[in-house]
């Protein structure tokens, strides 16, 4: 219970303008989702895929609770958890790069969440280093991206964490997906 | 940059090059960099939609799919076959090691596949055992790739049996047939250790073999392996997600109470298949079910009893009725009828709440339905009444539990109108109890669990306690049906006595009751001889019934509407009947044939009746006259107008037929209106009552006029001068009914408030009171001896009754009988210890020993000289001792009244005295403020017992015979020992004088009564004062134990006694009818009857009813009940076929063609649409001429009905379905008649034609073929019309009927139907 008090504490601090307040969210999120989700793969059958956004809603309830802590709040932490399922799935891409190309004396850790990810792992890792573009030339489709690619959001979510309207979203979306796409072909 | 976007996405859009070209020409303009940015990204769009995937999310839910084409396992996905809440049905193909077609099941997400797979795995090697030709075979079963479970099984093509019976219209017989082969299924099932546990109609598919019907029960297994153990939590999403509906579920599932499901689950689920076999419906609707929510679906489940199946269905409206008869071949009477009884009482055994009372196995269940068919007798039986109760009380534990809470801090002690409260705490409860019952189980630890069962019997005493004080508030609000309701609900609860058992025989105070008819009798009336009685309803009939036996004898039907008034003439031979139907009949009494109909009145007919000489007949009617008829011609003689408002039903003759009185509702102006019988003037009028007059009657002495009134009085008048002499006050409610006594003394009135009063007629006093109907009475008659009445009430009874029982004193209730003897104030009574004689002690210095049977006086003993206080029997009935004003107590012989012994030593009076328990010795209480103990066989005082500073009122030996109590005048009870005479206790509380004192049983409680209008209970040892009855609005001047200590009673200086709880001091009953204060009071040692002695010189034997009687009248009515619900059913059906030969003014001759084949594949809708005769609309047939149709030869045959029904069937000599028939008439009309009304009958899809053009048209049937549809504004031509009537039958039976109205609904004149297309107009 600590902790969910912990989460609500940093995402009022946030909304009361402490910056620093945002840094102290990502770890604890990021290390909520990787053990949900490595907790979940425990008790799934083998085979079975997790979903980003099941996993986001499920650290939200889990660290903020029932009560609706208003759409700022709410804004932050998907933000914050977007961002936290994009450093887990870029780290264990790495690793499973790393693993393959050479770096077989690499051990897994065993709480490696088995997450499946059918975008690949090369592809996590091609959208991510895109990203440090985009995010330079588009800051707002940057962020978009990472809601609904990494954080796995609908569009109508991501349309309230941003404020935007959802048509907005779909159309930054479309446009980010063929950028993006030019600038991983342009890496290659 | 937004620009750029928009110009991206809109040309993105742009399919066709040279649009997409001209438009980028046009928004880039000039800038060729822009332009070419976005051509790059209208190109790289496609690639980068496929590397992000149509989700565009790193991680994404089961990217494999199954579908067809995918191979999983060793099976192949065909098609998709089907699609429910657990997953999706797929056809698969095998192809090692056979090759062949099978059902795959994949079960959608969310669950456990590991564990379902398990599960799966360990039910494997049971579910191959299986083998059975209504079984489908389970294969397999695993997990796909994407780690979905999945089962794979044998596959049967078909439908769910549900569907397939109704798609069928298969008959019920057929439909047990099919349900039998479940049952042959499921039971193999079980005898290989396999539970099915989802039994659902979806389950169970019936596929052709050849033309067979076979039923294969599929998805064994499956339910085991996906449901694991219901929890809390997973109950509701399960239900939804993979049950899917709710309806199939067994008590025990929806319980949750850890009971393992077993085999028992499988034969509710059974029950449910067969209920909505029989019904179309299941017991409860699963959609209403999940909408309840989770609680208040598990409650119903739970407790609710669903509706019997026959009930189910008559209780169907309209077109679901009749649809669903028709899916059943039949018609909706005989549906009910067919399902009726044994069914019903099989599908409800099946569907017990209780797991234990269904049939043990599925077996079991086959062979009663095979009983059924057999017309054996099945083992399923109508629950008795009791084990019903039982259940009820069980089921609504809880509930009652809630509901006692808050009834009893109501009750406690206080008089209050505590059932409304019960009502309203029950509803409110009802939920939260449950809600709290269920939160208690889930945390149940034993402990707690013990505790809560304590509360538990702790409020349903409560509840017990309520419930009497319920009972007494209906008898005294007259509700005989609340208090019988009450009784019922309290049948089974362990806390019952004396007053429960006492309140029977109150529901139960009539002489006879006479049951059968179908609605509220309205009228009754008594032969002279007093051999018959006659009963008029509102069901159309009137009955003719044996006064003595009250069987009834004859019915007499043939009135259209209710019957509200019925009487004999002077020589009872005839009845004559005034009805709603603006008739009166007179009908021969031995034979029940009607003589003739009196018409004339242009509305109600509210009242007829014979003139004494019996020659003339006078009626009243709502049209506001009345008429006097010859009664052997039913001339009509004499109208008698002046009233200004309707006479109801009040019309009397003067026993010297000189005088006709009248009365209407119109009170202002006229309202009862005397009349010369003969010439018919006007002689008087009655003015005074406030309210219509609904009723009225003369004296037998022609001298006065008693009317009846909605002001709930009646008033007396002179007859000669119209005034006014009494008015008869008490009734609470509308007076309904006033007559004489035969000898004129008494007068009854009858009343909406469901009493019968008796008052004398000379005074106006009121004198008895009679309760039993359960309805407004709206109608009473003296038996010729006037001894005896009969009542008719809305309940749908008559009832006879004793008119002259017990008319001084006991006024309301029947006591069993009053003794009557003594000249002053009763002071004492006891019983003998046997309980057969009843000895009672006078303020008029005697001593009265009585038979306790039979209430007849034995003995008197006149040797005191003074007022008697005190007497009791000695322990061996032997002997008597009383005591009284002369200070000195007496023995003596109860049998011969002898003096033995005289016990002298008081210095006052002798207020009360007692033996011991052995017998040998007497103690006595005295105003000389001393008790003293004697040896009752010398006559030596043995013993003084002197702390008291006041007079000693009472006297009482423990029944251990250790300890003594007397009461005094200096407010305490003190305790002595009676072998010693020390004084060992002082009850101390009363803030009055104590006059009454008395032991418990067990000698451990002492109860005193006192001045302070209350009762004690003591502890007997130490004295402490444990609870304290209060009640009595007046001095409590006696008190006793009822013998199994269970019980207290009191008698009050306010005149009634009282019964209490003795463990809780909680009023039960109250006891009225004394006129004066009840001065003691005692059980009989059976503990069934109570005494009481009292001031009004009288003593009361109160009974309470035994088993045996209480029992024997439950036969009754029940018998009563199920008699009645027959009747009902046929009176429907008979209602029914009425309605078609009362239709004598229909086509009743038709020239038929029939029957056509329908079309092979047609519907009964599509063959109507098709002209199956080309030119259909114009035909225009001779009899005789003959068609081709489909290459068989049809002729046009002359029809002539006996009723106005074309009954194809019956015409046709052969039951034809998928048959077209057309029937023509034509019509000669004398003139052009605009504006009629068709009304079209029909079972079946319809048609009309009227000279060429459709004018109805009907595509699906409407059921009965008196269900029948109205078209308006029919026109017919002046000559000759033509109509073609066409129907289209596909099942079974069918039938159809036309006739014509105008547009008043009256028959259509100048009309007439020919057969003849060349007919000319009539002259």
């Amino acid at each position: 219970m600590a902790r969910v008090s912990q989460v609500t504490l940093i995402l009022d601090a946030i909304q009361h303008g402490d910056s620093k307040a945002a840094d102290e969210l990502l770890p604890l999120l990021y290390e909520e989702l990787r053990r949900l989700a490595t907790h979940k793969m425990a008790y799934e059958a083998p085979g079975q895929t997790l979903q980003p956004t099941a996993l986001v809603h499920e650290a939200w309830l889990r660290l903020v609770g029932d009560g609706d802590p208003g759409w700022q709040n709410r804004a932050h932490f998907f933000a914050a958890a977007a961002e936290a399922m994009r450093r887990i799935l870029v780290d264990r891409a790495r690793r499973k790069h790393a693993l393959r190309h050479g770096g077989s004396q690499v051990r897994v850790e065993m709480d490696e969440p088995a997450l499946e990810a059918p975008a690949d792992d090369e592809k996590v890792l091609q959208v991510h280093d895109a990203l440090e573009v985009l995010a330079a030339e588009d800051p707002q489709k940057a962020e978009i991206v990472k809601l609904r690619f990494f954080g796995g959001l609908s569009h109508e979510e991501i349309a309230k964490v941003l404020s935007v309207n959802e048509k907005t979203v779909r159309r930054h979306w479309e446009v980010a997906k063929v950028r993006l796409f030019q600038l991983i072909k342009a890496a290659q | 940059m937004e620009s750029q976007d928009t110009i991206f996405l809109t040309a993105r859009d742009l399919a066709d090059p040279a649009e997409r070209a001209a438009y980028l020409s046009q928004a880039c303009g000039n800038d060729a960099d822009l332009r070419q940015r976005v051509e790059t990204m209208v190109r790289d769009a496609t690639a980068a939609g496929e590397f992000f995937g149509p989700e565009g999310r790193a991680l994404q839910g089961a990217s494999v799919t199954e579908g067809p084409g995918r191979v999983i396992g060793r099976f192949k996905l065909l098609q998709k076959i089907g699609e429910g809440g657990m997953g999706v049905v797929y056809m698969a193909e095998q192809r090692e090691p056979v090759i062949r077609k099978v059902a795959l099941k994949i079960i959608k997400l969310g669950m456990d596949t590991r564990l379902v797979v398990a599960r799966f795995e360990a039910e494997r090697q049971a579910l191959a055992l299986m083998d059975h030709p209504n079984i489908a075979k389970v294969l397999d079963g695993g997990a796909t790739e994407s780690g979905r479970p999945y089962f794979v099984m044998e596959l049967v093509p078909g439908l769910p049996i549900t569907q397939f019976c109704d798609e069928a219209n298969l008959p019920t017989r057929d439909r047990l047939e099919l349900f039998l082969e479940v049952c042959s299924a499921i039971q193999h099932a079980h005898q290989k250790g396999i539970i099915h546990r989802d039994i659902k109609p979806s389950n169970i598919l019936v596929t052709l073999h050849g033309d067979k019907p076979v039923p294969k029960v599929i998805d064994f297994g499956v339910a085991k392996a996906t449901q694991g153990r219901l929890t809390e939590k997973t109950l509701f999403t399960q239900f939804q997600q993979f049950i899917g509906t709710p309806a199939y579920m067994s008590p025990e599932q929806a319980s949750l109470s850890g009971l393992d499901i077993d085999t028992r689950s499988d034969i509710y689920a059974l029950g449910v298949l067969l209920y909505e076999l029989l019904t179309g419906r299941t017991p409860f609707d699963g959609k209403e079910l999940l909408k309840a929510g989770l609680d208040e679906m598990r409650r119903t489940i739970r407790e609710k009893q669903p509706p019997r199946p026959s009930n189910r269905i008559s209780t169907l409206q309209g077109e679901d009725l009749t649809t669903t008869a028709k899916q059943r071949r039949t018609d909706p009477p005989k549906l009910i009828h067919l399902v009726r009884g044994d069914l019903d009482w099989i599908v409800m055994k099946a569907l017990e709440k209780d797991r234990a009372r269904r049939y043990e196995t599925a077996n079991g269940l086959a062979a009663d339905i095979k009983r059924h068919i057999n017309c054996e007798p099945v083992v399923a039986r109508p629950p008795s009444a009791a084990y019903k109760l039982q259940k009820a009380w069980r089921r609504n534990r809880l509930v009652f539990t809630a509901a006692a809470v808050v009834a009893a801090t109501l009750v406690v002690g206080i008089t209050v109108s505590s059932w409304q409260a019960i009502e309203a705490g029950r509803a409110r409860n009802a939920e939260k109890g449950q809600r709290l019952a269920a939160q208690a189980a889930q945390q149940a630890e034993k402990q707690q669990r013990e505790r809560a069962e304590g509360r538990e019997a702790e409020v349903s005493r409560l509840l017990y306690v309520a419930n009497m004080n319920v009972a007494q508030q209906a008898w005294d609000q007259n509700n005989i049906a609340r208090l019988r309701q009450t009784l019922q609900e309290t049948q089974d609860s362990p806390y019952r006595g004396f007053e429960w058992y006492y309140w029977q025989p109150q529901t139960h105070l009539a002489l006879m009751t006479l049951r059968g008819h179908l609605g509220p009798v309205l009228s009754v009336a008594v032969s002279p001889d007093g051999r018959r009685i006659a009963t008029g309803s509102d069901d159309t009939t009137a009955r003719i019934w044996d006064a003595a036996s009250g069987r009834e004898l004859l019915r007499l039907e043939g009135h259209r509407d209710w019957i509200r008034r019925v009487a004999f003439s002077p020589d009872g031979r005839r009845i004559v009947t005034a009805s709603h139907d603006q008739t009166a009949r007179v009908w021969d009494v031995a034979t029940g044939r009607e003589l003739f109909t009196l018409k004339g009145h242009s509305d109600v007919v509210g009242s007829a009746l014979f003139s004494p000489d019996g020659r003339r007949i006078v009626t009243g009617s709502w049209d506001k006259t009345a008429k006097v008829w010859d009664a052997d011609t039913g001339r009509e003689l004499l109208t008698l107008k002046g009233q200004t408002g309707k006479i109801w039903a009040a019309v009397a003759i003067s026993p010297n037929g000189q005088r006709i009185a009248t009365a209407s509702e119109d009170s202002a102006d006229k309202p009862a209106i005397v009349w010369d019988a003969i010439t018919g003037r006007e002689l008087l009028t009655l003015k005074g009552h406030t309210d219509r007059i609904v009723f009225l009657a003369f004296s037998p002495d022609n001298e006065r006029i008693a009317t009846a009134s909605k002001n709930k009085t009646a008033i007396l008048w002179d007859a000669a001068s119209g005034r006014e002499l009494l008015t008869l006050k008490g009734h609470t409610s509308f007076v309904l009914c006033v007559s004489f006594s035969p000898d004129g003394q008494w007068i009854a009135t009858s009343s909406a408030d469901n009493t019968v009063k008796l008052w004398d007629a000379a005074t106006g006093r009121e004198l008895r009171t009679l309760k039993g109907h359960g309805g407004a009475i709206a109608a009473l008659a003296f038996y010729p001896d006037g001894r005896r009445l009969v009542t008719g009430s809305q309940d749908h009874t008559a009832k006879v009754w004793d008119a002259d029982s017990g008319l001084s004193g006991d006024e309301t209730g029947r006591s069993l009988f009053t003794l009557k003897g003594h000249s002053n104030v009763v002071f004492c009574a006891a019983f003998s210890p046997d309980g057969h004689r009843i000895v009672t002690g006078s303020w008029d210095k005697t001593v009265k020993v009585w038979d306790a049977i039979s209430g007849q006086e034995l003995l008197t003993i006149p040797g005191n000289s003074g007022e008697v206080y005190g007497v009791v029997f000695s322990p061996d009935g032997q002997r008597i001792v009383s005591g009284g004003q002369d200070a000195t107590a007496k023995v003596w012989d109860a049998t011969s009244g002898k003096e033995l012994v005289p016990l002298k030593g008081h210095g006052d009076l002798i207020s009360s005295v007692a033996f011991s328990p052995d017998g040998r010795r007497i103690v006595s209480g005295s105003a000389d403020s001393t008790a003293k103990v004697w040896d009752a066989a010398s006559g030596a005082n043995l013993l003084t017992l002197s702390e008291h500073s006041d007079a000693v009122t009472c006297v009482a030996w423990s029944p251990d015979g250790q300890k003594i109590v007397t009461g005094s005048y200096d407010q305490t009870a003190k305790v002595w020992d009676a072998g010693s005479g020390r004084h060992l206790l002082t009850l101390k509380g009363h803030s009055g004088r104590v006059w009454a004192a008395a032991f418990s049983p067990d000698s451990q409680r002492i109860v005193t009564g006192g001045e302070d209008d209350t009762g004690k209970v003591w502890d007997a040892v130490n004295g402490t004062n444990l609870l304290t009855l209060k009640g009595h609005s007046g001095w409590v001047r006696s008190a006793a134990f009822s013998p199994d200590g269970q019980r207290i009673v009191t008698g009050g200086a306010d005149l009634v006694a009282k019964l209490w709880e003795a463990a809780s001091g909680r009023e039960l009953l109250t006891l009225r009818g004394h006129t004066g204060g009840a001065m003691a009071v005692g059980f009989s040692p059976d503990g069934r009857r109570i005494l009481t002695a009292t001031a009004d010189h009288t003593a009361i034997v109160w009974e309470a009813a035994g088993a045996a009687q209480i029992a024997a009248w439950q036969h009754e009515e029940q018998a009563a009940a199920q008699h009645l619900a027959t009747a009902r059913i046929e009176r429907t059906s008979e209602q029914e076929r009425q309605r078609m030969t009362d239709a004598r003014d229909s086509i009743k001759q038709w020239l038929v063609l029939a029957p056509i084949a329908l079309g092979a594949g047609q519907s009964g809708t599509e063959g109507l649409d098709l002209e199956q005769i080309q030119g259909e609309s114009q035909l225009r047939p001779k009899a005789g001429d003959a068609r081709s149709i489909g290459g068989k030869e049809f002729k046009w045959k002359e029809t002539d009905l006996k009723d106005w029904v074309l009954d194809f069937d019956a015409m046709l000599g052969q039951v034809t379905p998928n048959s077209v028939a057309y029937a023509v008439c034509y019509i000669q009309s004398e003139e052009e008649q605009r504006g009629l009304q068709m009304l079209v009958g029909s079972q079946d899809e319809a048609k009309v034609y009227l000279n060429g053009k459709e004018v109805y048209k009907a595509p699906l049937s409407h059921g009965t073929v008196a269900v029948q549809e109205t078209v308006q504004g029919v026109v017919l031509n002046a000559g000759l019309n033509t109509l073609v009537f066409k129907v289209v039958n596909e099942t079974q039976f069918w039938k159809g009927s036309i006739e014509f109205k105008d547009a008043m609904g009256n028959q259509v004149k100048g009309v007439k139907v020919t057969l003849d297309p060349e007919a000319k107009n009539s002259p």
